[in-house]
């Protein structure tokens, strides 16, 4: 695979609110064209560093590069943003706002017009284009606000969050969406405690606990590199006779009336296991699948794991 | 950047002009001032103010003299006519308030030095009727009194012209004869710069905290420099404060020249022009002390309790500005107008009131100039810090670490 071109690239940042140190020496690299996760929980130092790169603030150490540049405020233009406060301005229209915010990032007032009233199309708002934003639901402003990070296309987006607060449909619009941008080519960055989402859409993924990076790298690898897989079993006997049989090859066992999931060190194949069951138990299904993610976070961060 | 700016500019100030707020206190006030200051004249001024129309059943062949005679008469509440219906007629429609009223003169006119003439009316107001008829007793009795002499053998322009009582005229001493325009219109725009200045600058403050409490701050300094951000802001408000100033001042001038009569000549190029840098440096120095104290504040409650001392200060000269038309020239009152909060208030008004000379001005407005830059670096530096500072206020020592750095 050729290697691409860091299209952002963070080197040691760090910030420090008070005495406490809210970013501690991240650093990470975004190519282009990617769909780049940044993880986390709440408070983990997620917006702080997409804040630094945005250049709302400035870090105490460290430096952001965009495009091999360190980063000034002109590449604020090429960014778009979708912050995880959700805010605008409540007594203005749709597409006037749409129109000034795409104005902000440079774009002429017309086409900032035309391209919003296309994508207000996409996202189902056409016919609240003359509504003021106080009147639109929640997600209605959420969509809007998409919109705005987006509308100039710029060549890479930061999104922080997007998925929250929105019902199922529409998270699927967003994931539909986001995946149709980065088709484009649009390199995208995005940022979420929400594993799951982050794990059906990044192919690269940098996560972070309490200001540090506990894990990055291309998620295939990363789950490679967890060692584990795990298996999700249903049965009909004693469960406490697996654990006999299995011991320490198995961790993080939960069964309970006929069902359980459990990990299996690496190297101890699903078949080796079906082989060994003791008898008395009847395996009516079994699935052994690389970890999701969350778990992969839970004992990165719980240390219990050497991934 | 300066790019930017014009747009934030741009966008505040549409979308502020058509903001309720902005309506309210732009129309609202000139009304105020229209009701508190004309409203009390109007009505003090309906009854007595009346005109009233007179009929004169002229029986003694004087009704063209008498006329003559009136026409002479300044500040007079009723005109006269002569009588063409018959009295009973009169009568009719006088009760029914068709005719304010009439009177009947009688040969011989001697009897009026003894009788007094009657004024038939049927009006609820008397004060105007007795008005009236104290300025036709002393016409009519110069008439009678010449009548009879005339009857005697004496030329009757002589006599008229040798009874004619002699008059008064009040006559106002003042120190000078400067316009009602020059003295009072900076003491009006001075108000309307404080006024306007203050309303633009809480509307900063209030868009920003807005602005703060939503996080759309983000997204504009995703986009933007704080400075173009702030600056645009300025501008913004400063444009709709200027527009406000501009209907105020059109109200203001036809008002006072329409309805109330007062010429406003006397205001040259260079008062329009130290007016306008009064308004622009007033206004400057007040918004970037707003956006300071929105930019430092949690929320309106926390920046409204900080606010009130901004509110009061440069309206404080207002309150002593009896004090400075009686002694424009006092020390304190030259002082005072060195200290830039004060300033525009301060020197509009002494130019009104006294007269001020070229330097004063000049100096003043340098002093107010310099005090403006540092306040508003001092203003965007906090700006950029608190803008993103969410859930807390701002200490003072926080302003000033910021303010050093």
């Amino acid at each position: 695979m050729v290697k691409q071109m860091a299209i952002l690239e963070t080197e040691g940042i760090e910030k420090t609110f008070g005495s406490k140190k809210v970013v501690d020496g991240v650093s990470f690299q975004v190519s282009e064209g990617a769909l780049f996760g940044l993880l986390g929980p709440n408070g983990a130092g997620k917006t702080t560093t997409i804040r630094m790169i945005m250049g709302i603030i400035e870090p105490d150490k460290g430096s952001v590069y965009f495009r091999g540049e360190k980063r000034g405020d002109g590449a604020k233009k090429d960014i778009g943003y979708l912050p995880e406060e959700r805010g605008l301005y409540d007594e203005a229209k749709v597409l006037d706002v749409l129109e000034y915010l795409g104005s902000l990032k440079g774009m002429s007032r017309s086409s900032a017009r035309k391209d919003a009233m296309d994508w207000l199309d996409r996202m189902d708002l056409s016919e609240h284009r003359d509504v003021k934003i106080k009147e639109l639901s929640k997600g209605m402003a959420q969509k809007v606000q998409f919109i705005a990070s987006i509308l100039h296309s710029p060549e890479l987006a930061i999104l922080d969050e997007p998925f929250a607060g929105l019902d199922p449909v529409n998270q699927e619009l967003f994931k539909s969406v986001v995946l149709e941008l980065k088709e484009d080519g649009m390199t995208i960055l995005l940022s979420s405690h929400r594993m799951n989402m982050v794990e059906e859409l990044c192919d690269k993924i940098f996560m972070v606990h309490e200001g540090r990076e506990v894990l990055s790298g291309e998620l295939p690898l990363i789950k490679e590199g967890f060692g584990k897989d795990l298996v999700n079993l249903r049965y009909s006997g004693d469960p406490s006779t697996l654990r006999d049989v299995f011991g320490e090859r198995i961790s993080e066992v939960e069964l309970n009336h006929g069902s359980g999931s459990f990990y299996i060190e690496k190297g101890f194949s699903p078949d080796q296991f079906i082989r060994e069951l003791p008898e008395g138990i009847e395996v009516t299904e079994l699935s052994v699948k690389k970890p999701p993610l969350h778990d992969i976070f839970v004992s990165t961060v719980r240390g219990d794991s050497n991934g | 950047m300066g790019k930017d700016t014009l747009k934030v500019a741009r966008w505040e100030f549409l979308q502020n002009v058509r903001s309720k707020m902005f309506l309210i206190l732009t129309i609202a006030i000139p009304i105020l001032i229209v009701v508190v200051g004309f409203v009390p004249n109007f009505l003090a001024g309906w009854g007595e103010g009346q005109h009233l129309t007179l009929y004169v059943v002229d029986r003694a062949g004087v009704y063209s003299q008498l006329n003559k005679t009136l026409e002479g008469v300044e500040g007079k509440n009723f005109s006269l006519e002569k009588a063409s219906i018959p009295v009973e007629q009169l009568k009719e429609r006088a009760l029914g308030k068709e005719i304010d009223g009439y009177f009947i003169l009688e040969e011989p006119l001697k009897q009026y030095q003894s009788t007094p003439i009657r004024i038939f009316s049927n009006l609820d107001d008397n004060e105007g009727l007795i008005a009236a008829g104290k300025t036709l007793s002393r016409v009519t009795g110069q008439l009678v009194a010449s009548r009879v002499l005339a009857g005697e053998g004496y030329n009757p322009d002589e006599i008229f012209s040798l009874t004619r009582g002699v008059q008064f005229t009040p006559v106002k001493l003042e120190t000078d004869d400067r316009s009602f325009g020059e003295v009072f219109l900076p003491f009006g725009v001075a108000i309307m710069i404080v006024m306007s200045s203050m309303f633009s600058g809480s509307m900063v403050m209030t868009g920003i905290v807005q602005e703060k409490k939503n996080r759309i701050v983000e997204i504009v300094l995703s986009s933007i420099s704080p400075l173009d951000m702030m600056a645009g802001k300025l501008i913004g408000f400063a444009l709709l404060g200027m527009l406000q100033i501009g209907l105020w001042g059109v109200v203001g001038a036809i008002s006072l020249t329409q309805i109330a009569g007062v010429p406003l000549g006397g205001v040259g190029f260079f008062q329009i022009l130290y007016y306008f840098l009064y308004f622009v440096l007033g206004y400057l120095m007040i918004a970037a002390l707003y956006a300071l104290l929105g930019a430092s504040s949690r929320d309106l409650q926390s920046s409204g309790q900080s606010r009130g001392i901004f509110v009061i200060l440069p309206l404080f000269p207002i309150y002593f500005s009896a004090a400075i038309i009686n002694n424009p020239e006092a020390l304190w009152v030259k002082l005072v107008s060195y200290i830039p909060i004060f300033t525009p208030t301060m020197m509009l008004m002494r130019s009104g009131f006294g007269g001020v000379p070229v330097w004063e001005i000049l100096v003043s407005l340098l002093v107010l100039a310099v005090f403006v830059y540092f306040t508003l670096r001092l203003a965007t530096k906090v700006f950029r810090v608190g803008m993103l500072m969410y859930g807390k206020d701002m200490s003072l020592g926080e302003i000033l670490h910021w303010a050093k750095s």
